[in-house]
C-alpha cells in the first residue's frame, strides 16, 4: 500500500518536473511568437506577456521587405532537385555496393563512408574555386551539384544497410522472369525501399533547407538566395529594428514549423531510425 | 551484426554467409558511376586539392602562387589564435556531445514512463532539431543580449546576481553557445534513446526488479548496457556534428570576445574568405581534418569496445 | 515516316510560317534599333552594395535617380561593415558582385581599394575626377588609378545630445584631463559617461582612433610613412599610450558595463534614451542616432588625448565611397549612376541625409555646420589626419586590433602583447 502511494507520488513529481522542463524549454519559441506579434514599442513595458491583440505589422513588413517568398522558392528548388538526385544516385550506388560481392565493393563503401567522418572544411576552398571555374557561382546549380556530393555518403550508408537486409528472392525471381538489371532495380527494389527512402528524404531535406554557409558563399551578391541567407542579410540590415527582425524570423520559421506538424511522426522516425541504421 | 556497426568497422555480412553455389551477381558499373563521379568531383578531388594548397601561399584569386613547403604549418604552430581555436573546437565538441547525451538520456528515461504528457513533450523537445540553426541563433542572440529576456527573467525571479554578459564575457559566451546548440540537439538524442529503451525487452527489467534491484541498479546493469549501440551512434554523431559547429558561433559571437569562442570552422572561414589567405586556411583545414578523424576514431574505438563488452 | 506523311506536310507549312514570322521580328528589331530614341527614355538597371549606415542617404539619391530616368531600378542591398568585408570579396571573386560597390580608402581592411585593386574599375576618365581635391589623392588613388568616388567626410568622436549638455552646463574638453573631468561630472550626475558597443567587431578600434591623432600624429604627421618604412613600430610608439588611455576609461568606470556584450545599436540607443552621455563612433552613425532618439539635437565632439591643448588633433577621412565593379566598368547603367552620384545636387541630398560634410563641392548646410562645429575648427587648422589604418599593407593588423581590444577589455591580454601581434601582422 505504502509502495503504491510512493509510486504515485514519484509519478506526480516526475510529471510536474517534466512539465516545468517543458515550459522552460518552450521559452524561446514562446518569445519568438509573442514578440513577433507585438509592436516593438510595447516590448519594453511588457517583455514577457502575451500580446493583448495580435499585431501583424512586423510580419507583413518583413514579408515584403525581405523578399522571403522568392528565397523560400529558391530553397525549395534546391531541396527538391538535390533530394531527387540523392535518392536516385544514392540508391543505385548502394545497390551496387550491397549486391556486389567482394572486397572492391566493400572498399568503395568505405570510400564513401570516409566522407561522412571527414569535415568538409578542407574541401571548402578548392571546391569554391572549382565552382567558379565551372561558372556555376551565383546560380543555384552550384548548390544542386554540391549537396548530392556532400550527402551521398550518408545516403549510401542508409540505403546499403537497408538493401543488405532485403531478401534477394524477389530480385532473383524478377531476373529469372527476364528483367534486366535496371528493370529489377526500378520495379522491384526501389519500391521495396520506400521506408528508407522516407528517411533519406527527410534527413537530407531538412539539412539542405537549413544550410547556411555554402549558399552564403556560392550565392553572395547574386540575385539568388536561400532562406537562411536572406534572413542573415535582412537581420544585418535591420538590426536596429528588432520588431521587423522578429517578424522576419517568424515568417522564415513558418514553413519548417508547418512541415513539422504535418510530418512529425515521419520526421521523428526518420531521424531516430536513420541514425540507428 | 547490425548494418551500422558493419559500417563502423565491422566486416560485411556477406563474408560470414556460408558458401553457396549461386550465380555471382555482377551489378552493372553504371549503377555506381554517377554517384562516384559527383562524389569525387565535389568531395574527394577538392579535399586532395585542399591538402595541396596547404603547402602554398595562394590567396584564392590570383592564378599564380608559390609553393612554400611547411611554412604555413610552422606559422600555425606559432599562431596563438589558431592554437586556441583548435582547443575551443574540442571544448565545444566534447561539452556538447556529453551534455547532449546526458540530457537526452535523462529526458528519454523520463518520457519512457507512462506520463500523461508524454506525446506532447516528445514533440516539443524534438521540434527544435529540425528548425534552421541560423534563424534560431538570431533568436538566442536576442535572448542573451545584456538587456534581453534572459537577464530580465533572472531579475524578475530575484536572481539578479546571476545576470551576466552572456555574449560579452569569455566563459558565459562559451556557455551561451553550448546552451543554444544543446537546445536544438538534445531532442535528437532523446528520440534515439527512446527508441532504444522501447526495444529493451520488458522481461529483462522485470526480472531484475524481481531480483530486488532498485531503479538505479536496473539503470546501471540492464538499461545502459542494452543502450550501448544507441549510445555509440548518438555520441559519434554528436561529435561529428559539433566538431563542425559554425552557424551558432558565427551569429552569436563571431568568434569573440577576442578569440574566446573562435573554433577551427570560424577561423578557416575568416582566414580564407575575409582575409583571402587560402593557403594558410588550407593548412588549418588539414590540421583540423586530422584532429577530427583522430577524435572520431578514438571515440568509435572506445564505444565499440564497450558495445562488445555489454552486447 | 515518309514524305507524304501528313505530319511532315504540316511541319513544312509550319516551317515556312515560322520563317515569315522570324523575318518580321527581325525587321521590327532592326527598326527599333535605328529609330531615334529620346534621351528621357533611358532606363537603367543596376545593383548597389551599400553600407547600412549609408542606406538612408543612398536611398535618397536612388529615388532622385529613378525620378530622372523613369523605368530604372537600382537594387540596393545594405550590410554592416563586418558583413561587407566578406561578402564583397566573395562576390567579386565569384563574379556576382553588384555593379556599384561601397569601398574604403587605402589598403588596411578587406574592402579597401588597395585590397580590391584589380576588381574595381579606374574612374580617372569620369567627369567628376578633376573635382576630387588633390589632398585626398593618397586616399582615393592606388597604383596611380582613381578607384573611389568619395562623397562625404567622416570623423570619429563622441556623439552627444546638445540640449542635455547645455542644461547641465557641461563644456567640451580640449585636453585629456578636461575630458576625464567631464566624464567624472557626467558619472556623478547619474548618467553613464561613454556608451560602449564593443560587441560589434568594428566598433572596437574607434576609441583608439579617436585618441591617436592627439598622441601620435600631432607630434609626427608622417607616422604612417615611418611605419611603412619600418622606422617605428606600434609597440614602441604612441599607440601604447593610446591603448592604455582606452583602458583607463574602463578602469575609471566611464565605459558602460559589459562593453563586449553590447552591440552598436544598443550603444546608440543608450545615448538616444538618455542613459549615457556620449557614444564614440564614426560620424556616419548620426542618422541612426536621430532615428533612435526621435530628434536631431546632437553634435559630435572630437576627443582630446593630450595634456597640451595645442596638440588636440582628430581624424578627418573620406571614409567610405563608391567604386565600380571592374566587370561592369563598361556598363552604361553603372557609369550613369556614378556620374549622377557626383552631381552637386546629389551630393547635397546624400550629405544632408548622411548629416556629414562633403568632399565634393556642394551647397552649405547649416545643420551639418552646427553638428560639426568643434570638428571644423580642428579641420580648418589642419589638425586632422585620416583614419590610421588606411596605409596598412594587409587587413590582418586591423583584425588583431579589434579582437585585441575585446581581449583587453576582458582582461585577457596586455597592451604590449596586442601591439606586438599587430606589428607582426603588419610586417608579415
Amino acid at each position: 500500500m505504502a509502495r503504491a502511494r510512493g509510486f504515485a507520488l514519484r509519478a506526480a513529481l516526475l510529471e510536474t518536473g517534466m512539465l516545468l522542463t517543458g515550459v522552460v524549454f518552450a521559452f524561446p519559441l514562446y518569445l519568438l511568437l509573442t514578440l513577433a506579434l507585438k509592436p516593438q514599442s510595447s516590448w519594453a513595458s511588457d517583455p514577457l506577456g502575451l500580446p493583448t491583440q495580435l499585431f501583424f505589422g512586423n510580419v507583413t513588413a518583413a514579408w515584403t521587405q525581405a523578399h522571403l517568398a522568392s528565397a523560400m522558392l529558391t530553397s525549395a528548388l534546391v531541396v527538391v532537385a538535390s533530394t531527387v538526385i540523392l535518392v536516385v544516385l544514392g540508391a543505385l550506388a548502394a545497390y551496387w555496393i550491397a549486391r556486389r560481392v567482394g572486397r572492391l565493393s566493400y572498399g568503395v563503401y568505405l570510400f564513401f563512408i570516409a566522407g561522412m567522418i571527414l569535415p568538409f572544411q578542407l574541401a571548402l576552398i578548392p571546391l569554391y574555386s572549382t565552382m567558379r571555374e565551372l561558372g556555376l557561382l551565383g546560380s543555384p546549380a552550384s548548390l544542386i551539384l554540391f549537396y548530392p556530393g556532400l550527402k551521398l555518403p550518408l545516403t549510401i550508408f542508409l540505403y546499403a544497410g537497408f538493401i543488405r537486409s532485403l531478401s534477394r528472392s524477389y530480385e532473383e525471381a524478377a531476373s529469372m522472369d527476364g528483367a534486366n538489371q535496371w528493370q529489377v532495380f526500378w520495379h522491384v527494389v526501389l519500391p521495396m525501399m520506400r521506408p528508407i527512402t522516407g528517411t533519406v528524404v527527410i534527413l537530407n531535406g531538412v539539412f539542405i533547407w537549413n544550410d547556411f554557409l555554402t549558399p552564403l558563399l556560392y550565392l553572395s551578391g547574386s540575385r539568388w538566395a536561400t532562406l537562411p541567407v536572406v534572413i542573415y542579410t535582412f537581420v544585418g540590415q535591420e538590426s536596429g529594428d528588432m520588431g521587423l527582425v522578429f517578424g522576419g524570423l517568424l515568417v522564415a520559421m513558418t514553413p519548417v514549423l508547418i512541415a513539422f506538424f504535418v510530418l512529425q511522426r515521419h520526421m521523428i522516425k526518420g531521424f531516430a531510425g536513420g541514425l540507428k541504421g | 551484426m547490425t548494418p551500422e556497426s558493419a559500417s563502423l568497422g565491422g566486416r560485411p555480412a556477406q563474408s560470414r554467409a556460408p558458401r553457396r553455389r549461386r550465380a555471382v551477381r555482377r551489378v552493372a558499373w553504371w549503377f555506381l558511376a554517377p554517384a562516384l563521379a559527383i562524389y569525387v568531383l565535389v568531395i574527394v578531388y577538392p579535399m586532395l586539392a585542399g591538402i595541396w594548397y596547404a603547402f602554398t601561399d595562394w590567396n584564392g584569386l590570383d592564378p599564380d602562387y608559390r609553393f612554400v613547403g611547411l611554412a604555413n604549418f610552422r606559422r600555425l604552430a606559432g599562431d596563438p589564435q589558431a592554437v586556441s581555436s583548435l582547443k575551443m573546437t574540442f571544448v565545444f565538441a566534447i561539452a556538447i556531445a556529453l551534455l547532449q547525451n546526458l540530457f537526452g538520456l535523462a529526458l528519454a528515461l523520463a518520457l519512457n514512463e507512462r506520463l500523461r504528457l508524454r506525446d506532447p513533450l516528445r514533440l516539443l523537445f524534438f521540434m527544435p532539431v529540425v528548425l534552421t540553426p541560423l534563424i534560431i541563433s538570431f533568436l538566442w542572440k536576442y535572448i542573451f543580449s545584456t538587456q534581453g529576456p534572459l537577464n530580465t527573467v533572472l531579475a524578475m525571479a530575484g536572481l539578479g546576481a546571476w545576470q551576466l554578459s552572456w555574449l560579452g564575457d569569455p566563459m558565459p559566451a562559451v556557455a551561451s553557445i553550448v546552451i543554444a546548440t544543446l537546445w536544438q540537439s538534445v531532442g535528437l538524442a532523446m528520440v534515439i534513446y527512446l527508441a532504444g529503451l522501447q526495444s529493451i525487452p520488458a522481461e529483462l527489467t522485470e526480472a531484475a526488479r524481481l531480483d530486488g534491484a532498485g531503479p538505479w541498479q536496473v539503470l546501471r546493469f540492464v538499461t545502459l548496457p542494452m543502450l550501448a549501440p544507441a549510445m555509440t551512434v548518438t555520441i559519434v554523431n554528436s561529435l561529428i556534428t559539433s566538431l563542425k559547429l559554425f552557424d551558432q558561433i558565427y551569429v552569436l559571437t563571431g568568434g569573440g570576445p577576442g578569440y574566446a569562442t573562435e573554433t577551427m570552422s570560424t577561423l578557416i572561414y575568416k582566414t580564407a574568405f575575409t582575409f583571402a589567405e587560402t593557403g594558410y586556411g588550407s593548412a588549418i583545414s588539414v590540421v583540423f581534418t586530422f584532429a577530427v578523424a583522430a577524435v572520431v576514431l578514438a571515440a568509435l574505438h572506445v564505444l565499440r569496445r564497450r558495445e562488445f563488452e555489454h552486447g | 515516316m515518309t514524305a507524304a506523311d501528313p505530319h511532315s506536310q504540316a511541319r513544312r507549312a509550319g516551317t515556312s510560317r515560322r520563317t515569315a514570322l522570324q523575318a518580321l521580328g527581325a525587321g521590327l528589331a532592326l527598326g527599333a534599333a535605328v529609330w531615334p530614341r529620346s534621351a528621357a527614355a533611358q532606363s537603367y538597371q543596376l545593383r548597389l552594395a551599400a553600407l547600412s549606415a549609408q542606406r538612408i542617404p543612398a536611398q535618397a539619391v536612388i529615388d532622385r535617380f529613378v525620378a530622372k530616368y523613369p523605368g530604372s531600378s537600382v537594387n540596393m542591398t545594405a550590410a554592416d561593415i563586418d558583413q561587407l568585408y566578406t561578402s564583397t570579396r566573395v562576390s567579386l571573386a565569384a563574379g556576382t558582385a553588384a555593379e556599384v560597390l561601397t569601398v574604403q580608402p587605402g589598403n588596411g581592411n578587406p574592402i579597401t581599394i588597395g585590397q580590391l585593386n584589380r576588381f574595381i574599375g579606374d574612374l580617372s576618365g569620369f567627369p567628376f575626377a578633376p573635382k576630387i581635391p588633390k589632398s585626398l589623392d593618397a586616399l582615393v588613388r592606388f597604383d596611380g588609378r582613381l578607384l573611389m568616388l568619395p562623397i562625404v567626410l567622416s570623423t570619429i568622436g563622441g556623439i552627444y545630445p546638445t540640449k542635455t549638455f547645455e542644461s547641465r552646463g557641461w563644456t567640451l574638453p580640449r585636453t585629456w584631463t578636461e575630458f576625464l573631468a567631464l566624464c567624472e561630472k557626467i558619472k556623478a550626475s547619474g548618467m553613464i559617461p561613454i556608451a560602449a558597443g564593443n560587441g560589434t567587431n568594428w566598433v572596437n578600434q574607434l576609441i583608439t582612433y579617436a585618441l591617436l591623432p592627439s598622441i601620435v600624429y600631432a607630434d609626427n604627421p608622417n607616422f604612417n610613412e615611418d611605419r611603412r618604412a619600418g622606422k617605428v613600430k606600434f609597440a614602441t610608439s604612441g599607440w601604447k599610450e593610446a591603448l592604455n588611455k582606452y583602458l583607463e576609461l574602463q578602469k575609471l568606470g566611464f565605459l558602460s558595463p559589459n562593453p563586449n556584450g553590447t552591440s552598436i545599436d544598443e550603444q546608440l540607443q543608450m545615448v538616444a534614451s538618455g542613459k549615457a552621455a556620449m557614444a564614440i563612433v564614426t560620424s556616419g552613425n548620426l542618422a541612426n542616432m536621430f532615428k533612435f532618439a526621435g530628434h536631431r539635437d546632437f553634435a559630435i565632439m572630437p576627443i582630446p588625448a593630450s595634456s597640451d591643448a595645442n596638440k588636440f588633433w582628430t581624424t578627418a577621412s573620406a571614409s567610405t565611397g563608391y567604386a565600380i565593379n571592374a566587370k561592369a566598368a563598361g556598363s552604361e547603367a553603372a557609369r550613369a549612376f556614378m556620374n549622377f552620384l557626383a552631381e552637386p545636387d546629389s551630393v547635397n541630398v546624400f550629405a544632408s541625409a548622411a548629416v556629414s560634410p562633403t568632399v565634393l563641392p556642394s551647397a552649405p548646410n547649416p545643420e551639418v555646420d552646427r553638428i560639426f562645429r568643434s570638428w571644423s575648427e580642428l579641420f580648418r587648422a589642419g589638425r586632422t589626419t585620416p583614419y590610421p589604418d588606411f596605409t596598412w599593407p594587409n587587413p590582418r593588423a586591423q583584425q588583431i586590433h579589434n579582437a585585441g581590444i575585446q581581449e583587453l577589455l576582458a582582461g585577457k591580454t596586455t597592451v604590449d602583447d596586442v601591439l606586438r601581434r599587430m606589428d607582426e601582422a603588419y610586417d608579415a
